[in-house]
C-alpha cells in the first residue's frame, strides 16, 4: 500500500516539476515582451492549463485510492494548491505579454520589479522542489518589496496616465509574487502543519 | 471538560510481561474516543482494563487507577459487577446467545438484573433494537434465534443487549473486524448516531476505521500512550514521528 502511494506522490512531485519550469518559462517570455520582443506566452500558459487538470485528476485519484493522511495529505493538498499559483503565474505572464502588446508607455517601475519577481518565482519552486523551508522568509520579503513597487505605479499614474502600461504590468507582478508567497506557506504547512 | 474515563499512571502485567506502561489518558464524555495501534501494542488490555474485565484472566496485574466519571473503579470497595453494568462491551465476534431468540437476547441481561419490572421489558427491547438500528429488519422476527442473522445484523443485536442495559459507555473491541463492508458502514454509522448520548470507546488495528468514525484518537505503541488528541489534528499534523509512520502505513 505505502510503496503505491509513494509511486503516486513521485509522479505528482515530477508533475509540479514540469509546471514549475513552464512558469518561469512564461515569466522569461513576458519579461521580453516589455523589451519589444514577442513569443508564446499564451501557449506556455495553456500547456499549464492543462497539467493542472492532469495534477487535479492524480490528486483525486490518489485521495480516492490510498485515503492518504499526515505529511502525505498536506503534500496532496498544498500540490493541488501549488499547481493553480503555477498556473496562475503563467496566466499573469501572458495578460503582461497582452498588456505590452497594446499599451504603449514607459514602464520604468516594471523593469525594476521584474527580476526580483522572477526570484521570488524560482525560489518558490525550489523550495516546493526541495521543501526548504529557510527559502520562505526571503519569499515574504521579496513580496513586501515587489507590493510597494505596485503601490509605488498606482501613485505615479495619478500624477501621470501615461504611465498606465507600467501600473497594469505592476498588478500582474504584484500578483505573481503573490502566488510564489503562496507557494512558500504551502511549503511550511507540509513540513510543520502550521498554515501561515 | 468531563471525562467519562480517565486513567492514572496505569500499569498492566500479565505475569512478568508488562503490556502497560504507566498510562494516562483521559477520555471525554460523549463522543467516539478511538484507541489505535498495530497488534500487541496493548489496545484490547487497556479497554479491559475500564470494565474490570482483564481481571478474569488470572495472571493479568493492574496498578495504577482508572476512574469512571471521577470515581476509580480499582478501590478496594467498588463492586467490578456494578462498574460493568454501566460499560457495555462489545466484541471482535458477535456474540449472540445461540439458544436464545432475539428477542430474549435483548432481554436477558434486564431480566437477570431484575432492572425492570417484567411488563416493561418489550418497551425496553423495542427500544433497544431501534438505537441499534436493528428494529426494521427483525421486527416481525423477534422470536428467531440469532443463527439467521448476518454477521453485521448480529453484531447489531449484542449492540441492541448492551445498549438496553442503559449504560453510560460503550467499549467497542474491533467490532467490525469480521463484518463485510456493508455490515461495516451500518455499525460506523449507528456510532454516528450514537455518539450524542453515550462515550463510546473504540479499539481499532485501521487507522482508516479510526479517520472515518472517531472524534479523538489515541495512539498505542508497545504499551505506551504516544499521542492523543482530536482525531482530525492527529491525522493531519501528528506530533510525534511514530504516529506519522503509524498513519501513514511505514511502521514496521
Amino acid at each position: 500500500m505505502r510503496k503505491l502511494l509513494d509511486i503516486g506522490i513521485e509522479q505528482m512531485k515530477k508533475m509540479i516539476g514540469e509546471m514549475a519550469n513552464g512558469s518561469v518559462e512564461a515569466l522569461e517570455s513576458a519579461r521580453k515582451s516589455i523589451e519589444g520582443d514577442f513569443d508564446s506566452t499564451e501557449e506556455i500558459s495553456s500547456r499549464l492549463h492543462i497539467m493542472r487538470s492532469d495534477v487535479l485528476e492524480l490528486a483525486t485519484e490518489l485521495l480516492v485510492r490510498y485515503s492518504p493522511v499526515a505529511r502525505d495529505l498536506r503534500f496532496i493538498q498544498s500540490a493541488i494548491d501549488v499547481s493553480y499559483d503555477l498556473y496562475r503565474i503563467s496566466r499573469y505572464a501572458m495578460e503582461i505579454e497582452r498588456t505590452a502588446r497594446i499599451v504603449k508607455g514607459p514602464v520604468e517601475l516594471s523593469k525594476k520589479a521584474f527580476p526580483l519577481t522572477e526570484e521570488a518565482v524560482r525560489l518558490s519552486v525550489d523550495a516546493f522542489r526541495e521543501l526548504d523551508e529557510t527559502l520562505v522568509g526571503r519569499l515574504f520579503e521579496l513580496d513586501r518589496i515587489i507590493d510597494n513597487y505596485y503601490l509605488r505605479s498606482l501613485e505615479a499614474l495619478n500624477e501621470n496616465p501615461e504611465k498606465a502600461a507600467d501600473a497594469l504590468i505592476m498588478r500582474h507582478l504584484e500578483r505573481i509574487s503573490d502566488h510564489a508567497k503562496e507557494i512558500g506557506a504551502r511549503v511550511v504547512y507540509i513540513i510543520e502543519g502550521r498554515r501561515i | 471538560m468531563n471525562y467519562a474515563i480517565e486513567t492514572r499512571n496505569l500499569n498492566v502485567y500479565y505475569g512478568s510481561n508488562h503490556v502497560i506502561k504507566g498510562v494516562d489518558l483521559k477520555i471525554p464524555e460523549k463522543g467516539v474516543f478511538a484507541l489505535m495501534g498495530p497488534s500487541g501494542c496493548g489496545k484490547s488490555t487497556m479497554l479491559r482494563t475500564f470494565n474490570r474485565l482483564i481481571e478474569l484472566n488470572e495472571s493479568a496485574r493492574v496498578e495504577g487507577e482508572v476512574r469512571l466519571f471521577g470515581e476509580n473503579i480499582y478501590s478496594p470497595d467498588v463492586d467490578p459487577i456494578e462498574v460493568r453494568k454501566q460499560v457495555g462491551m462489545v466484541f471482535q465476534y458477535p456474540n449472540p446467545f445461540p439458544h436464545l431468540t432475539i428477542y430474549e437476547n435483548v432481554a436477558i441481561g434486564l431480566k437477570l438484573n431484575k432492572l425492570l419490572p417484567k411488563d416493561e421489558i418489550p418497551k425496553r427491547v423495542e427500544w433497544a433494537l431501534k438505537k441499534a438500528a436493528l428494529w426494521d429488519e427483525v421486527k416481525d422476527r423477534l422470536d428467531d434465534y440469532p443463527s439467521n442473522l448476518s454477521g453485521g445484523q448480529k453484531q447489531r443485536l449484542v449492540i441492541a443487549r448492551a445498549l438496553a442495559m442503559k449504560p453510560k459507555i460503550l467499549l467497542m473491541d474491533e467490532p467490525t473486524a469480521n463484518i463485510d463492508p456493508v455490515g461495516t458502514a451500518k455499525i460506523e454509522e449507528l456510532l454516528f448516531e450514537l455518539k450524542d448520548e453515550y462515550t463510546i470507546v473504540l479499539v481499532t488495528h485501521s487507522p482508516a476505521q479510526a479517520a472515518r468514525v472517531s472524534d479523538w484518537v489515541a495512539f498505542l505503541y508497545l504499551g505506551k500512550l504516544i499521542e492523543v488528541g482530536p482525531t482530525r489534528k492527529v491525522f493531519e499534523n501528528p506530533e510525534h514521528e511514530l504516529t506519522e509512520k503509524y498513519v501513514t502505513g511505514a511502521l514496521g
